[in-house]
């Protein structure tokens, strides 16, 4: 009887466990998720911005617009496949 | 029925867990609203918000549509009157349109994808609670002195280099909007691409979903080159820069190209949850799965990409080589192929489908009808010359108004229609809806057709006063106006008697309804997916 407690006690705990941990790496991939997106984010914010010191405007929206769409189509693509 | 295809997400094969249902721990009042981060409240948040700014910005519109109806100065001065329509113009777009479509985002894409909530709930309130500041802001800039910015929803230099503090308060909001508008994107996409129940694979996800994770994509990158843009203006302003002021060595048409890099796939980032809305509704109505779900996606996909490479067909009159005309005009000419794709399978959905005309299907159809008349009058205009002669008339106004009114709205409309009563657990009044689509179809037509006809006659926007032989289709553009307006205080009424009063809903109301939001008992519990489903 304290054998079958025991046991039972050690298998919740693995259970909770596993479960923790696979919040852990939900979150951290939801995390690193972000943390792209908003860097992304950035890069587009602070482009826009540099691309007027560089005195070549088409240069700038054409670096810009070759990264969104290469950033679209990578991105797409990846989880397409999934 | 939904985008899902029935072979691969048979209702009865989705083990759905909501065995926590009856444990709602939540804080009542007020306090629920303002610390919640329950995805389901905070979508009944960004609904109401926009629901309260559409009936501001449809006031403002009423004004003008009163100043217009007779020639000469009526009841407002000029400069007021350009306030009004810049208004207008950002709140129906920022402050309305986009936040309903987040708020419906909220609400389903966790539960079409057997999700327990958003994957960063906190950050879900506060993408919210920002929204009310960015509205006070804009409102508050018509008691500031200068008045409110009256250069256009464009916020086109060198025009807004000089005007008065409320333009640094439309800044300001703008900034804030656009916050809240990237944060609720990288929830979204973080979301839709990690907590999707087992066994939803991506090209199993409701086309909703799709539309809205290729939407937060695309906010993603067009809403910080705006924020860009607003930035170097207030810099212009305050900060001695001289990044448009032409004085200083700037470029004014380099706002253009910059404000139109975000602002045309903006159209597309406010029409594309209501094109997933309406592929979720027609195939429920048609009881039939929708037809050529793996197309719909690559169409949608094809209409985000091509997006960004259209901007200057906003900009034939400014000056720009031949070449670069003739490269705006086919490219944008191109973005007809994957729309076209769209609505022919939304017409292949219907037909020979067991039909039936409930509001949400009205709604549906009426967006195909007059969403499709708006994209014709769009290729019109994509053609160089015919631009070079249409730029700033009322045909201007009639088109995106056919898109983004009879589109993204009506979409809209027929989407808290279909889930209403999943929502709330109750059914509307389901003949004052079909009423509501009736009149919100003539009068809509009423007010904006005729638009076309004064474009086309050369009545240039934005202008208080117009010519006497304007007159006729002015008045019938306001009665019209007016009309609609009403029409939308029954949507009001019916929304509000559903939720107090309506009759009790099944699980599900919709016969051909599939989506995993279906499986789950009506209204909503709570708490949902908590174990998350298995879809097979």
């Amino acid at each position: 009887m304290m054998r079958r407690g025991r046991k039972a006690d050690t298998m919740k705990s693995v259970v909770a466990r596993t479960r923790a941990a696979e919040d852990r790496a939900l979150r951290s991939a939801s995390l690193c998720i972000a943390l792209v997106l908003i860097s992304i984010a950035i890069v587009f914010f602070l482009g826009a911005i540099l691309a007027q010191y560089s005195g070549a405007p088409t240069v700038g929206i054409g670096v810009v617009g070759s990264a969104i769409l290469g950033f679209l189509v990578i991105a797409m693509g990846r989880n397409v496949r999934k | 029925m939904s985008s899902i295809p029935h072979d691969r997400v048979p209702g009865h094969a989705v083990d759905h867990g909501h065995a926590h249902d009856d444990h709602a721990h939540h804080p009542g009042g007020i306090m629920r609203w303002i610390t919640t981060t329950n995805h389901k409240d905070i979508g009944t948040l960004y609904l109401w918000f926009s629901f309260i700014m559409f009936i501001a910005g449809g006031c403002l519109a009423l004004t003008i549509r009163t100043e217009l109806f007779h020639p000469g100065l009526q009841i407002l001065d000029p400069e007021f009157f350009n306030s009004l329509t810049t208004l207008h113009g950002l709140i129906m777009i920022f402050g309305a349109i986009m936040p309903a479509a987040v708020g419906f985002a909220n609400w389903q894409v966790p539960l079409m994808i057997g999700a327990p909530d958003m994957a960063f709930a906190r950050m879900n309130n506060w993408s919210f609670w920002l929204l009310p500041f960015a509205a006070a802001l804009l409102f508050g800039s018509f008691f500031v002195p200068g008045g409110a910015a009256a250069g256009g929803w464009t916020l086109y230099a060198p025009l807004s280099v000089q005007a008065g503090m409320g333009m640094d308060l439309t800044i300001f909001a703008v900034h804030i909007m656009g916050a809240s508008s990237i944060m609720g994107s990288i929830n979204i996409i973080t979301t839709i691409l990690n907590l999707r129940a087992p066994g939803m694979t991506m090209m199993k996800m409701p086309l909703f979903v799709w539309t809205w994770l290729i939407t937060a994509y695309l906010l993603i990158a067009v809403m910080p080159v705006l924020a860009g843009a607003v930035t170097m203006l207030l810099t212009d302003r305050h900060f001695g820069t001289s990044f448009f002021n032409a004085a200083g060595g700037g470029d004014p048409v380099m706002f253009q190209h910059i404000f139109w890099f975000f602002g045309h796939p903006e159209v597309y980032i406010m029409i594309l949850p209501s094109f997933g809305i309406v592929s979720t509704i027609l195939p429920a109505f048609s009881r039939k799965p929708l037809f050529g779900y793996a197309s719909m996606v690559y169409a949608t996909s094809s209409i985000a990409i091509l997006s960004f490479i259209v901007w200057a067909h906003h900009m034939f009159t400014v000056g720009m080589p031949a070449a670069g005309q003739l490269f705006f005009m086919y490219a944008t000419m191109l973005i007809a192929v994957p729309t076209g794709v769209k609505v022919f399978n939304w017409v292949a959905t219907m037909w020979k489908g067991s039909m039936t005309f409930e509001t949400p299907m009205l709604f549906a159809i009426g967006f195909i009808f007059l969403f499709t008349m708006g994209g014709f009058t769009g290729l019109v205009l994509a053609i160089t010359p015919v631009d070079i002669q249409l730029q700033d008339t009322y045909y201007v106004v009639a088109h995106f108004h056919y898109v983004l009114v009879a589109g993204s709205l009506f979409a809209f409309f027929g989407g808290v229609y279909y889930w209403l009563p999943k929502w709330c657990g109750r059914m509307y009044d389901e003949r004052l809806g079909e009423w509501h689509f009736w009149l919100s179809m003539i009068f809509f037509n009423v007010t904006f057709f005729p638009m076309h006809f004064l474009g086309l006659a050369g009545m240039p926007r934005r202008v208080p006063d117009y010519a006497t032989q304007f007159t006729d289709w002015n008045i019938v553009a306001t009665i019209g106006a007016y009309g609609f307006g009403l029409s939308q205080l029954l949507f009001f009424y019916i929304v509000l008697t559903c939720i107090r009063s309506g009759p009790p809903a099944p699980a599900k109301p919709w016969e051909g309804a599939d989506t995993l939001e279906w499986t789950l008992p009506s209204p909503l519990p709570y708490h949902t997916f908590e174990t998350p489903p298995v879809v097979k």
